[in-house]
């Protein structure tokens, strides 16, 4: 079921949480909502969810209108950051509640639901938790139930808020490579907030990065690294290194280095270059004309690849590379060398908007 | 390789004091302060109670105790319960849902309005019935003609409680509620329970404890009002005397004994009350995740 | 554009406001408005007449004086306890825990008659002291400190147990002493619910009435406080008078509480609600 939101709004007091966003989010797929707190992203959710009502827009479940409809009839499964797990039943009573509280008239008989309730811990590997109560639970154990809990009324939708905020890296990696087995075995149209970008970037098929209440930039999480929109998107996944400066002959010149300038930019403009660590080449000879030269001031080995600082000597500034382990070990690099730099890669953005 | 060597530690006579505390003595000397103050406003009269109620003998005691006067007044304090206890009930609950579930402006007001009873002497508390319902009250001649008869009367008592007894349940739940927040029922909501079903099984045992303990103290409170019922009670023997009133009547006529008497059941209350507040203090504890 | 319902995910919004508005209004709003509108049927020339009248004033002020006195104490013995409660274990601690809730329990009636029996010249107490206690202001005193036991400790021992030792612990590492951390580190955090116990305890003992009069000896003019006055007005159907006297006793309550409760929010944050 593709969910297409449009024009959505929403005030907190004063504070504009959400600012006109309009979205669709295809059937089946998995889409995260990734931004810094207070981006809008959970309210967004939450609105999907018909938790909290927009001032303005719309929510449209496939072709139907559901911006009135309330939570309770909008068939969605929620998952809440603190998972929100009733503390008072079992396991077992935590994942039935949802058939159970439906209306004598078309309740599943208990048996039935007792099947059902019994294929999802089989699903989530929680069988032998059934008698336990919430707080027995550790805390990536509670996440599972939450979702089989939201899973179990068959939504036509699954919603996650910060799903895996709560809990510690190793958890963590592996409850994303258990929701990726689970979203190709049930095929949901799922959508789950997260600020963190690994983790968007390791479970998604789709990203939409959000920032103060608007979109930033939706893509695959190919797209939104290799070819971030904005300057946000830029820094806010991974790291990058800015030149500023403004433009002279066509292009940005900022000591030795060099920018080539779209046309459309006019001279004497300013801009600011953004280049990704790992397009900051190194040799160690000036064999470019727009080179500068660094002092090699840090050596941090990070897991494949290796983050090198350097101090730019032109400018006394600060930049990060990023070699893979053989570049490295190729290049000898100690700390304390002089070496050359250029950006082999890199794109320009006119900074009126964009606030450092 | 050079051996490592190692510093024993030297055995120290005094020990570090910790810093975020006072030194022992001063620690005495608080704890000696507070027991006595204890020990005079609280421990003697407790014991005082028991003691003067005794002094005849215990054949006194009990002859005071199932003495009819004595069982109507019992008798009138139990019913006053039975009716008020469950609409503070409702009343609490309803207060405490809307206070903590919702946002709305204004919940400060309605949060000093439910405190407004404490701040209110319970003589205050009956003389306002007695401006409304006596016979020289506003409504006194639409209650003749009705032939209603309200202050004087069980009705007047129970208002008078009521009033009184307003806040407990509330502002027990009140707390304990907002510390649970809404997540459980709006997750509730999204599997798709109704209303009273969400209420019943996810809202109701979670306040559980909560809503004991605010009933027990309402209830102690209830059966203990003595100045708000004095007014509006009339306080026909045997009709509309409640046992407080009642002690006051024997103590007045210097049935010393007797009086104690009735006292020292009540007091026994106080006490099981206490007693089961506290277990139930750290049960309600649990229901706020502090285990 | 579709007008837009306002939905609340959670229900019955309407219906719990609603019951608890009317409920508060019927049984409290109305009634208190009662004392007010009787009391301006007076007009202000009566009103003063009335509360002008020595007897009330003396009522009025005894009443004031000794809760304010008795508050003050339960003030500075309920910090203490709190105190003594939270930070320090001794033998038979919890047992003194529990009987402070003892006041709040116990019916007013049977705390009057046992202080008023104790406090006698020939009471276990009276005997040995050397001044009037029982039918004197001192004893006045004496059952409104009793009542108000509970306030002020059970406002100030949440907070104490809440308290994050690693402040003093930063105090103390900086080197100030320990009066100086309890002065102006933990002190001004219990503060607000200092003043709140205090403001509580001060209110019910400006009104209390079944613990006082046994023990006060009800001489007009010397030991009568205001609760009783109001009292026996009623029985004289004197309701102008009573009513009167209610309205003052409540317009000076309400200012009081508003007045600490001002003080309270000037020294604390909002206590604001928390999500689980």
């Amino acid at each position: 079921m593709g969910i297409a939101i449009q024009n959505i709004s929403k005030q907190f007091g004063g504070f504009q949480a959400v600012n006109d966003i309009s979205l669709d989010i295809p059937t089946g797929k998995l889409v995260a909502l990734l931004g810094p707190s207070g981006s809008g992203k959970t309210s967004l959710l939450r609105i999907i969810a018909g938790l909290d009502q927009a001032d303005k827009g719309a929510v449209y479940f496939d072709e139907q209108d559901v911006t009135t409809t309330g939570a309770k009839e909008r068939n969605i499964g929620f998952v809440f950051q603190h998972y929100a797990l009733f503390r008072h039943m079992t396991v077992f009573e935590n994942i039935a509640f949802g058939l159970r509280a439906r209306p004598k008239k078309i309740r599943p008989s208990k048996a039935e639901i007792s099947t059902r309730v019994e294929e999802l811990l089989a699903l989530v590997k929680l069988e032998a938790f059934a008698d336990r109560y919430p707080m027995q639970l550790s805390g990536g154990q509670r996440q599972r139930v939450a979702l089989a809990r939201a899973i179990l009324v068959e939504p036509r939708v699954l919603l996650l808020d910060e799903p895996f905020g709560a809990l510690d890296a190793k958890v963590r990696k592996e409850l994303r490579k258990w929701l990726r087995k689970l979203h190709r075995d049930i095929e949901v149209t799922s959508v789950f907030v997260t600020h963190d970008q690994e983790e968007a970037l390791d479970v998604a098929d789709l990203i939409v990065i959000m920032n103060q209440g608007r979109i930033e930039q939706i893509g695959t999480p190919r797209e939104v690294y290799d070819h971030p929109a904005t300057p946000f998107v830029y820094e806010f996944l991974g790291s990058v290194n800015l030149f500023k400066g403004r433009i002279n002959e066509g292009k940005l010149k900022d000591g030795f280095l060099e920018f080539e300038a779209p046309d459309h930019l006019s001279s004497d403009q300013e801009v600011i270059s953004y280049v990704r660590p790992h397009h900051l080449a190194i040799e160690r000879e000036a064999k470019y004309s727009d080179m500068i030269m660094v002092e090699i001031t840090h050596i941090q080995p990070v897991g494949p690849s290796v983050q090198i600082e350097v101090l730019r000597k032109d400018r006394n500034t600060f930049l990060e590379a990023e070699l893979s382990r053989d570049q490295y070990e190729l290049l000898d690099l100690k700390i304390g060398d002089y070496v050359f730099v250029r950006a082999n890669q890199f794109q320009l953005f006119v900074p009126e908007d964009y606030m450092i | 390789m050079e051996a490592v060597q190692v510093i024993e530690p030297s055995s120290t006579e005094k020990k570090i004091q910790k810093l975020t505390t006072e030194p022992k003595w001063v620690q005495a000397i608080l704890i000696a302060i507070v027991v006595l103050f204890i020990g005079l406003f609280l421990i003697i009269p407790l014991i005082a109670i028991f003691t003067e109620a005794f002094a005849k003998g215990a054949d006194v005691y009990f002859a005071a105790i199932v003495e009819p006067d004595a069982l109507a007044a019992i008798r009138l304090t139990m019913i006053v319960l039975a009716i008020s206890l469950p609409i503070n009930i409702v009343f609490g609950v309803a207060a405490a849902w809307a206070i903590s579930k919702f946002r709305f402006k204004g919940k400060n007001i309605l949060l000093a309005l439910i405190d407004l009873p404490f701040a209110v002497s319970p003589v205050i508390a009956g003389l306002v019935f007695i401006l409304l319902f006596s016979s020289h009250g506003l409504l006194g001649p639409l209650l003749e003609s009705y032939d209603l008869q309200i202050v004087f009367a069980l009705p007047g008592i129970v208002l008078a409680t009521l009033f009184v007894t307003m806040p407990f349940i509330a502002k027990e739940l009140i707390p304990v509620m907002q510390a649970q927040g809404s997540e459980e029922e709006e997750a509730a909501r999204t599997l798709g329970a109704s209303g009273w079903y969400m209420f019943r099984h996810v809202t109701l045992p979670n306040i559980k404890w909560g809503l004991v303990y605010g009933a027990i103290l309402c209830s102690a409170r209830t059966i203990g009002e003595f100045g708000a019922v004095s007014v509006v009670s009339g306080h026909i023997r045997g009709m509309t005397n409640t046992l407080p009133l009642h002690i006051e009547i024997l103590y007045n006529e210097y049935q010393f004994s007797a009086a104690f008497a009735a006292a020292s059941l009540m007091s026994l209350i106080a006490v099981a009350t206490i007693i089961i507040q506290h277990i139930l203090h750290w049960k309600k504890g649990a229901d706020l995740g502090r285990e | 554009m579709a007008k837009r319902k306002i939905k609340n995910v959670l229900p019955g919004f309407g219906i719990s406001l609603g019951f608890v508005l009317a409920y508060a209004s019927l049984l409290v709003i109305i009634p208190l408005l009662m004392v007010f509108i009787n009391s301006s049927q007076m007009g202000w020339g009566g009103l003063l007449a009335t509360v002008g009248d020595s007897r009330v004033l003396a009522a009025l002020r005894l009443s004031f004086l000794t809760a304010l006195f008795a508050a003050a104490v339960n003030g500075l013995f309920g910090l203490l306890l709190a105190w003594v409660l939270v930070r320090y274990s001794f033998p038979g601690k919890q047992i003194i825990n529990g009987l402070v809730d003892l006041p709040f329990a116990l019916p007013t009636a049977v705390a009057g008659i046992v202080l008023a029996t104790l406090y006698s010249k020939e009471g276990w107490i009276g005997q040995f002291l050397p001044f009037k206690a029982a039918f004197s202001e001192i004893g006045i005193v004496i059952a409104l400190i009793f009542i108000g036991v509970p306030f002020v400790v059970r406002m100030v021992q949440p907070v104490l147990e809440e308290l994050d030792p690693q402040m003093e612990e930063a105090a103390a590492s900086l080197g100030a002493s320990r009066i100086r951390t309890i002065g102006k580190v933990i002190f001004p955090e219990l503060l607000p619910s200092l003043l709140a116990g205090f403001g509580l305890a001060f209110a019910r003992a400006v009104g209390e009435y079944g613990s006082v009069i046994f023990i006060a000896g009800n001489m007009p003019y010397k030991t009568e406080i205001a609760p009783l006055l109001i009292m026996t007005k009623l029985e004289q159907y004197d309701y102008q008078g009573a009513t009167a006297i209610a309205a003052v006793m409540l317009i000076i309550s309400f200012a009081i509480l508003l007045v600490i409760n001002i003080l309270q929010q000037r020294f604390a944050g909002r206590i604001t609600e928390k999500g689980v």
